[in-house]
């Protein structure tokens, strides 16, 4: 029987890393000497106190798997030392075993236990039991660890996996929101525009007929009336006119941006020196006619959705067009690098640049930058961020204004 | 199929400013068919199967044009192009969708349902113009070879 015991127990004191460190604590020099031939023996590193302030100094300043202490110290009692460990952030969770002849009865197992004790053994005591006993505290505690541990795994996993969802759950509620309110804010515009050319329509119909009546009315009245007729009523016609059409760009291009966000994503091979190629040739006409320098580096192929990346590409592009400075010859070049995670590529130009104040927004929806002296609807760079982002990447300028500048877009290799 | 003569235009729109605007502008192709409006797509059903309100003893509608809005009360157009496409005394009545929506799948999704045309309202006067416009002489193109 005891020989099996032994095998049990050497198997058992083998610790997974490294050895358990025990402190071991008692005023009697001949059992703390017990206490390191027994332990040591069975592979574990122990650490020796004789007085209880020497326990707590050691137990605070390193850290150990197993405290065994004696209950009666001479500088102090072992409750104390007890009650201080227990009540110490540093050492709280450290099992603690008391050695006592004294406790034998249940009042003293009361006693130690409220102390904060996690276990305690009896004198006189085999080393087996001792080792047993301090193993077993150990175990308890390492499980205890790890459930705490995969418990706050689990909640992390949990809270991530919640935060994702509200994300995913917020996202399509603002696309199908965005999607009603473009549709619907064009059921009104449909009107306001078509009255407005039935009031044309009308308006023409007696401007053609007024010429007969205007000379039977006084010149006052009929230069008032022609005023109205041929300026006024015109002119509040268009304003509203024109005011109806922005209106409904704007709508359009929220419509667009929200089918973009929802529209499916086919990730095909591109060849983007072929792709950039195709682009630079409906841009053609202002390159050369404003004899714009226009330079192709090699460029990495790239799994992406073709129709996205011909729209990412296709604004960077005419944006670099659009927005050179008259001032100096145009440059613009196209460039690309890559790595086994990821594709970057860079459309740079030395155009006018963008104020630093004004970079923040520049991906911003309806923002338009700087001069107003070119025509567009502020939506080109939304756009690209959204598509960008769509395929799992990230879009940003470096500019200088009267310098130029560079929009690096960077795409993950694989499609997401 | 021989083209049959138009004598009724169904126009189920909701909103009475683009009711009234495509009204005005079948007339001024100098369409002569007699115009219909209802605001729902149950009363578009009650009048092309003679039901409910507009009970009649011919019973289905004949020589029927659909102009038919997407966005309905009560029954929305889907419903409707569905119900008159998939029954057999219906299904041949020529019908055009009217929308505000562009999106691709929302026309596809129509044409697969059966509908003849898909016009979305332009807010280009003139543009909505052309198209109604060209709705009309088509409708008159058709009135006049079944006509004849």
């Amino acid at each position: 029987m005891l020989g099996a015991d032994e095998a049990i127990l050497k198997k058992m004191t083998a610790p997974p890393d490294g050895k358990y460190k025990i402190l071991a604590c008692d005023d009697d020099p001949m059992i703390l000497t017990y206490y390191e031939t027994v332990l040591t023996a069975r592979g574990f590193e122990v650490i020796t106190a004789a007085t209880g302030k020497e326990c707590l100094e050691t137990a605070r300043k390193t850290r150990v798997d197993a405290i065994l202490l004696d209950v009666n110290l001479t500088d102090t009692s072992g409750l104390d030392v007890c009650s201080i460990l227990k009540e110490d952030p540093s050492t709280q969770s450290t099992p603690l075993l008391f050695v006592t002849a004294a406790f034998s009865d249940l009042r003293g197992r009361v006693i130690s236990f409220e102390a904060g004790a996690d276990d305690f053994v009896v004198k006189p005591f085999t080393p087996e039991e001792l080792i047993l006993r301090v193993l077993s505290l150990i175990r308890t505690r390492e499980l205890q660890e790890r459930g705490h541990r995969e418990q706050q795994t689990r909640a992390l996993l949990l809270e991530e996996k919640r935060h994702s969802e509200r994300l995913k759950g917020a996202n399509e509620e603002l696309q199908s929101f965005t999607y009603a309110v473009s549709h619907d804010l064009r059921v009104p515009l449909v009107n306001i525009k078509g009255f407005v050319g039935e009031l044309k329509e009308g308006l023409s119909l007696i401007r053609s007929s007024i010429g007969a009546v205007l000379p039977h009315l006084d010149e006052a009245t009929s230069k008032k009336l022609a005023q109205v007729l041929d300026g006024e009523i015109p002119e509040a016609l268009q304003f509203i006119d024109t005011s109806a059409s922005r209106m409904d760009k704007l709508i359009n291009a929220i419509f667009i941006l929200s089918r973009m966000g929802r529209r499916e994503l086919h990730p095909e091979l591109l060849n983007m020196t072929q792709l950039v190629e195709i682009l630079l040739k409906s841009l053609a006409h202002s390159i050369e006619e404003r004899h714009i320098k226009v330079m192709v580096g090699l460029l990495p192929d790239l799994l992406a959705d073709r129709t996205s990346m011909e729209m990412i590409v296709g604004n960077l592009l005419s944006n670099a067009v659009k927005y050179l400075d008259p001032s100096r010859p145009g440059e613009i070049e196209i460039t690309g690098t890559s790595d086994p995670e990821e594709v970057t590529i860079r459309v740079r130009d030395n155009g006018r640049g963008i104020r630093e104040s004004d970079q923040g927004k520049l991906f911003q929806l309806f923002r338009r930058l700087g001069n107003q002296d070119v025509p567009g609807e502020g939506m080109g760079l939304s756009y690209v961020r959204t598509l960008v982002r769509r395929h799992g990447g990230r879009i940003w300028c470096d500019s200088k204004e009267g310098v130029g500048s560079t929009f690096t877009f960077v795409l993950p290799r694989s499609s997401s | 199929m021989s083209p049959v003569l138009i004598k009724t235009i169904l126009l189920v729109e909701d909103d009475p400013g683009h009711a009234l605007l495509v009204e005005k502008n079948l007339r001024r192709a100098n369409l002569m068919a007699e115009l219909v409006t209802v605001a729902n797509g149950q009363d578009a059903l009650d009048y092309v199967f003679g039901e409910g309100r507009f009970a009649r003893s011919t019973g289905v509608a004949s020589r029927l044009l659909l102009i038919l809005d997407l966005n309905l009360p009560v029954l929305d157009g889907y419903q409707v192009l569905k119900r008159i496409k998939s029954d057999e005394r219906t299904k041949r009545i020529p019908t055009v969708i009217l929308s505000t929506t562009e999106d691709s799948p929302e026309i596809s999704r129509c044409y697969d349902l059966g509908c003849s045309a898909y016009i979305t309202k332009p807010i280009d006067y003139n543009q909505f113009s052309v198209a109604v416009r060209n709705l009309g002489l088509f409708l008159a193109i058709v009135s006049v070879s079944g006509g004849d």
